[in-house]
């Protein structure tokens, strides 16, 4: 591997957090600026506040109208855009590095001086509800996925989707959105990562100059929020007009954050076991169930170490018609089952590994990648150092052994959630 | 028209050379990463089906299924041993077959090995085959629930007629269950030979070592014959609106009529066209009015689809049921403001101005090189192509940009469809 880049890492007085790293492919850098909060910081009747929050972003601010600052952006040649996660606001600038400074004027001015009018709120709110309607309500497969989570979690606010129930939209006012701007929007509680053909001197000058007289203002204490434990199996069943069916198994599972210091081999552990089931086109689903038994015909597994709360470890199918969804439960339970039963072969073990080496290889390709690893991770609490030197070596250091103990600690009953969508008749109405 | 360009020149350095037996190859060194793509595109796409819809779809797909030595799970054990992805994919016109792989050489021989074996002896096994017919079924019931691919189907149906672009990739399902694994293996060794090949290479490998990688590619593949062009669409004029009852929350709207080519002499002033009306820009007509003024739509976007047998222009957008009358006639006003005037002198300075600033962006990644390369050598763009896009662009003026809209955008002659109740 090529020498391990090198993170320039300052903090402002006012608590503003800057990382810098160097790529000097091509002339080009990407801004992100990452704040800490996201869907999971949301109380109910509220859902979806952070995200309507940051489509406001792009509606102006004392300075610049929301036209003024896509021209600014656009005249640059700049692309630029946003996301909303569970646990992180992000906005980002993709531009030619001599254009870079004036995307820190811009987001320094948006940082402390939007408008948030309630002329462009009702407009804004719409195109959310169109939104939700495009990425989840028409899509049966999503319709089932967002039910499932809502089950599977009890008290975690990773309970509702990230846009936000359709309810709380409606109901949702300007104020809602002020009153979070205000709450959480300050600069000892965001993050800058630049990556690109930088130089690590000039962007923290930048940064200074522009974000330097921004006041910092105490941020609410975060509670924990642990979920309950789980205790017993839950089912799901959604009914909706579709023509496949879909199937899914969901254990409660702690994260690398969550875990006491002594424990947190458990999430690597965890990681790799839902790599031999799903990581690639050699894993254990799509041999045993895609192409052995042949009663599905998509398989994934999913489970990320990095959030700030104890999430869900998926195992999901396409089962190929309705008849099969009961041999599809049976198959996943299976692979558990063989997981806490039979040690994980060496070369079984390796490939999963190499996986993960490779695509650490392969996504240094993107710089947006590099930079959401470092906003991502240190915004559920975690360091950068996590991405660039530790889950590989941990990730190395998982054993057949422990892969049997985690699927057995936590591949449950009692962990358990199943989640089925049946298809009712597609009627035109 | 032979035009040497000195590699301290170039923006992106471009190795071309023929292999034996005729495949054009394109290969761009980047050893920043230590990682190498090799992509194969031939001209195997489903334009080349014939009646038998969704044959090019599946021949691709049989592709990781076996070889003469090896089923399936073993072709998929042996990429994961060394971390490769093995890539299939394929469209209306191509067929493409590629390798992902780290550069250090105890990963890439033996991933290049197995490559080399799948092109030789891919085998299309009768079980796997009706094991991927049955996981196509799959993929067509997806898209018969949602909204947005049933007007995708339904407006190429509509805009091609009796072209080969009108049925999609994926055939239909009686089309589908009726193809047989000799069918498939007789299309391979038509189409995936070496006369018919586009070799793109972008990566941590050598000039040397590329041409050794190429030549033992086309040692592989029988020489055969370059797939005959696919013929150019014509122009129905047939205006065309059509309403699929669908229960969905929005309705789906795709419309539009046939595009321009790669070639055409206006290229470059469209480019510029359709930046204003409705490109990726958030500055475009159609996004700030339709979702910024209006909040009907989360997305909206026009674009012209660059193909072999002509791709389509067209405009898509979803909003609410309740508002798509709105959403329709503001779309066509906005449209027939837009060809009957032209753009301001504002908005063509900002959109030329936007071009060129945002170049730099669209070479920073090897897959943004791998997609260039796509476009200069399965398609034929000059090879200076990246090189002097800024300058073709600075070029145009907005007279040009003028005429050559009410050439290529017609909103009188566009097909609509619009899926949803």
């Amino acid at each position: 591997m090529s020498a391990k880049k090198i993170i320039h890492e300052s903090i402002l007085s006012n608590g503003l957090r800057l990382m810098v790293k160097e790529d000097h492919r091509a002339p080009v850098a990407i801004m992100q600026v990452w704040y800490k909060v996201g869907s999971s910081y949301e109380a109910n009747g509220t859902t979806g506040v952070s995200h309507a929050l940051e489509h406001m972003m792009f509606r102006g601010s004392k300075n610049y109208s929301g036209t003024q600052y896509d021209e600014i952006i656009t005249k640059n040649g700049g692309q630029n855009n946003a996301f909303t996660g569970h646990d992180y606001t992000a906005y980002h600038q993709f531009i030619a590095n001599d254009k870079l400074e004036i995307c820190f004027k811009l987001e320094a001015d948006r940082m402390h001086q939007l408008l948030l009018t309630e002329k462009d709120f009702k407009k804004e709110i719409s195109v959310i509800m169109e939104e939700r309607h495009m990425s989840i309500d028409d899509k049966p497969e999503h319709r089932a996925y967002e039910r499932f989570m809502a089950t599977a979690h009890v008290s975690s606010p990773y309970k509702h989707s990230i846009i936000g129930w359709m309810d709380d939209l409606k109901h949702m006012t300007v104020e809602d959105l002020r009153r979070w701007y205000k709450t959480w929007y300050a600069p000892n509680n965001a993050m800058i990562v630049v990556v690109g053909d930088v130089s690590p001197k000039q962007i923290l000058q930048w940064t200074k100059k522009y974000f330097g007289s921004l006041k910092r203002f105490p941020i609410p204490v975060v509670k924990p929020q642990n979920e309950v434990m789980p205790l017993g199996t839950r089912c799901v069943t959604v009914q909706v007009p579709a023509k496949l069916p879909w199937f899914s198994l969901g254990y409660n599972t702690p994260v690398l954050k969550t875990l006491p210091k002594e424990k947190k081999w458990e999430a690597y552990a965890l990681s790799v076991a839902n790599g031999i089931l799903g990581i690639n086109n050699s894993s254990r689903l799509q041999k045993n169930i895609v192409r052995k038994k042949q009663i599905a015909s998509t398989a994934y597994a999913h489970y990320s170490p990095f959030d700030r709360l104890d999430n869900i470890f998926v195992l999901g199918l396409t089962p190929i018609n309705i008849q099969q969804v009961e041999e599809c439960k049976k198959a996943l339970l299976q692979e558990v089952k063989e997981l806490q039963t039979n040690l994980v072969s060496a070369k079984e073990l390796e490939r999963v590994k190499t996986a993960w080496f490779a695509s650490e290889v392969f996504g240094k390709d993107s710089l947006f990648n590099q930079a959401y690893e470092i906003g991502m991770l240190e915004c559920v609490g975690l360091s950068w150092l996590e991405a660039d030197r530790d889950t590989i070596k941990k990730i190395q250091a998982v054993t057949p052994k422990q892969i049997k103990e985690v699927a057995l600690t936590y591949l449950t009953p009692e962990r358990l959630t199943i989640g089925r969508l049946e298809p009712l008749e597609i009627k035109a109405n | 028209m032979k035009k040497k360009l000195l590699p301290a020149q170039c923006i992106v350095p471009i190795q071309y050379w023929e292999s034996k037996n005729g495949a054009h190859v394109y290969l761009v060194k980047r050893s920043e990463i230590p990682a190498v793509n090799i992509d194969i595109f031939f001209r195997a796409g489903s334009a080349l089906d014939g009646k038998e819809y969704g044959l090019s779809n599946m021949t691709n797909a049989m592709l990781n299924q076996g070889t003469s030595s090896y089923d399936a799970d073993v072709v998929a054990d042996k990429f994961a041993d060394v971390g490769a992805y093995f890539r299939i994919h394929s469209g209306r016109d191509s067929g493409c077959v590629g390798l992902k792989c780290l550069s250090e050489k105890k990963y890439f021989n033996l991933a290049f090995k197995l490559f080399l074996e799948i092109l030789r002896s891919v085998n299309f096994p009768e079980h796997a085959f009706k094991r991927r017919q049955k996981q196509m079924l799959s993929v067509l019931q997806m898209h018969e629930q949602t909204p947005n691919s049933i007007a995708r189907d339904a407006f190429y149906n509509a805009l091609y007629g009796d072209h080969p672009y009108a049925h999609p990739t994926e055939g239909t399902k009686n089309s589908v269950m009726s193809l047989t694994r000799e069918d498939a293996e007789h299309f391979y060794k038509k189409y995936y030979v070496i006369s018919n090949a586009t070799i793109i290479i972008v990566g941590d490998i050598s000039r040397q070592e590329a041409e050794k990688r190429v030549d033992e590619i086309a040692e592989q593949l029988v020489e055969g014959e370059p797939a005959p062009m696919i013929p150019c669409a014509i122009s129905s004029k047939q205006k065309k609106i059509s309403h699929i009852p669908f229960p969905s929350e929005q309705s789906n709207v795709w419309m539009g009529h046939l595009g321009m080519s790669f070639h055409d002499p206006d290229y470059y002033a469209m480019q510029i066209a359709n930046d204003i009306l409705g490109g990726a820009s958030i500055t475009s007509r159609l996004f700030t009015k339709i979702r910024g003024e209006h909040g009907l739509v989360y997305g909206i976007s026009s674009s012209f689809h660059f193909s072999d047998g002509r791709g389509p222009f067209l405009v898509h957008f979803a909003t609410q049921n309740s508002t798509i009358k709105k959403a329709l006639t503001l779309t066509q006003s906005i449209l027939d403001d837009y060809v009957n005037k032209g753009p301001t002198k504002k908005e063509f300075e900002l959109a030329k101005q936007k071009i060129n600033n945002e170049f730099p962006l669209s070479i920073a990644t090897n897959q943004d090189i791998i997609q260039y390369l796509i476009q200069i050598g399965f398609y034929k763009l000059p090879i200076d192509y990246i090189d002097q896009y800024r300058v073709n662009i600075a070029a145009v003026t907005l007279a040009d940009v003028k005429a050559a809209l009410k050439k290529h955008i017609r909103p009188d002659e566009m097909i609509k469809i619009i899926v949803g109740s």
